[in-house]
């Protein structure tokens, strides 16, 4: 009787076990991703609506860096002192309710050290989806594009790159705290 | 022919070394964590920016979803790229699969990249709750969590606490110093115009590292003491080492503290004037 059993018994056995894991995974964590991959992660591709026509990059979207990839790290004339007292100067506060979070403003340096092509994220202080005033977004987004400074980056054979380059403003009661990076 | 030999070797044995670190899943039974390590090894052939390293990490996420170590791979790039939003998103759920593993990650991203001093004190706080051991140091070898803690602190106006925790830090007896530990518990003394202690503690520094924005902070401490000698020697010391590149650095984000040329200049002219 036992021998008949066992055979049956193993079977159910390990049918439970797959179907736990397969439950498991559903129920574990369920990982989700809404992202359709560019070839690389923050790739900006031209947009006729949004971009300034006058400005080209030198080489192919592709081909295109980081800021951090060759050179030593952030570069702008002055440094970043230069590019902080520029805001601290320039820089309206826009003292509304819950105006606090972080605004990144992305964009491309090409060869010739010109930027381009600027792209605006905007999150609460817990870095969750938030609009800020467009007080604050047009100005931060007027004032960058105004940025001059752009160290060009070149590669191991001195060859001039174009990069991508990220500013952060930690935004507190509608005023700058800090910049990075 | 010994070359070859050599790089043979050594490419034998990161495979052999890759394969062993995922194989203690094996050898536990976790076979889908196995299985999901191996994927991630696969993803490390390929640029983190890339296409094909964040699907191969999402595979890795398919065949273990509770395995942290995928979305804190998949998280870097977004870090480097500034999208505190998606970098958020995955690295919570990674701190959600195995806090102890990467609280002390998040909380030293939280500080370099994105200055949320609250929330890189959070973070430490808690990964100290759950372990009985050093919590050790952020991921570039730079600081101690302690002390990216106290800069935090520091940040946040609260240094009397800021110099507590970094004091405490040193007291203990794993402690050994990092590359900027006396420099930065020197800026929280000036801070409080404790400028015996700063000035001794600036002068530590100059034993660990030797750097520019140290010798600046030296200068406008013997300037507020009312020795202006002294502060002639070392902000023109500071210029010195700035210009010849002995300075904080760091290839991504600004360090705390970090002084520019702009700095010493404004410095040296205070210090020159009557």
């Amino acid at each position: 009787m036992r021998s008949n059993l066992k055979t049956p018994l193993f079977i159910v056995l390990v049918g439970i076990a797959f179907l736990s894991a397969l439950l498991g995974c559903a129920h574990r964590h369920a990982y989700i991703t809404d992202d359709m991959y560019s070839n690389h992660v923050g790739d900006i591709t031209r947009n006729r609506g949004l971009d300034d026509d006058d400005f080209q990059r030198c080489f192919a979207e592709d081909s295109t860096v980081q800021y951090f990839n060759y050179s030593d790290g952030f570069r702008y004339k002055g440094e970043k002192k230069a590019l902080n007292d520029f805001f601290n100067e320039n820089y309206q506060p826009v003292h509304k309710k819950n105006q606090s979070g972080y605004i990144r403003i992305r964009f491309v340096v090409n060869c010739k050290g010109e930027s381009g092509q600027f792209r605006v994220l905007e999150s609460d202080e817990h870095f969750l989806p938030k609009k800020f005033h467009p007080k604050i977004v047009n100005q931060l987004l007027r004032l960058t594009k105004k940025l001059d400074g752009w160290f060009i980056v070149s590669d191991g054979t001195h060859r001039a790159l174009d990069y991508y380059q990220y500013l952060i403003f930690k935004i507190e009661a509608g005023e700058i705290k800090e910049i990075m990076p | 022919m010994k070359k070859r030999f050599v790089l043979g070797f050594f490419v034998v044995w990161s495979s052999f070394s890759f394969g062993q670190s995922c194989a203690s899943y094996k050898l536990n039974g976790d076979t889908l964590r196995y299985r999901s390590c191996l994927k991630c090894e696969e993803a490390y052939k390929h640029y983190q920016f890339s296409r094909e390293f964040q699907s191969l990490m999402d595979s890795a996420i398919v065949i273990d979803s509770s395995y942290y170590l995928p979305y804190r791979q998949k998280s870097v790039a977004y870090l480097k790229s500034g999208d505190f939003v998606t970098w958020k998103r995955l690295i919570d759920k990674a701190v959600e699969c195995d806090e102890v593993s990467v609280l002390g990650y998040r909380a030293s991203c939280r500080y370099q990249f994105f200055r949320d001093y609250a929330g890189c004190i959070e973070d430490i706080d808690r990964l100290d709750s759950l372990v009985a051991q050093d919590i050790g140091e952020i991921h570039n070898g730079d600081y101690h969590l302690n002390v990216i803690k106290a800069i935090s602190y520091n940040a946040l106006g609260k240094t009397a606490k800021a110099i507590d925790v970094m004091e405490e830090h040193m007291a203990s007896d794993n402690f050994y110093p990092l590359l900027y530990d006396y420099f930065l518990l020197g800026y929280f003394y000036l801070e409080q115009e404790n400028f015996s202690r700063a000035e001794v503690l600036f002068r530590q520094q100059q034993e660990v590292n030797d750097i520019a924005e140290n010798d600046y902070y030296l200068a406008r401490t013997y300037l507020l003491m009312g020795n202006r000698e002294e502060a002639k020697i070392w902000i023109r010391s500071a210029k010195n080492k700035y210009l010849s590149q002995h300075t904080m650095y760091d290839q991504y984000t600004e360090p705390y503290g970090k002084i520019y040329l702009g700095d010493i200049d404004l410095l040296h002219d205070e210090v020159l004037s009557d």
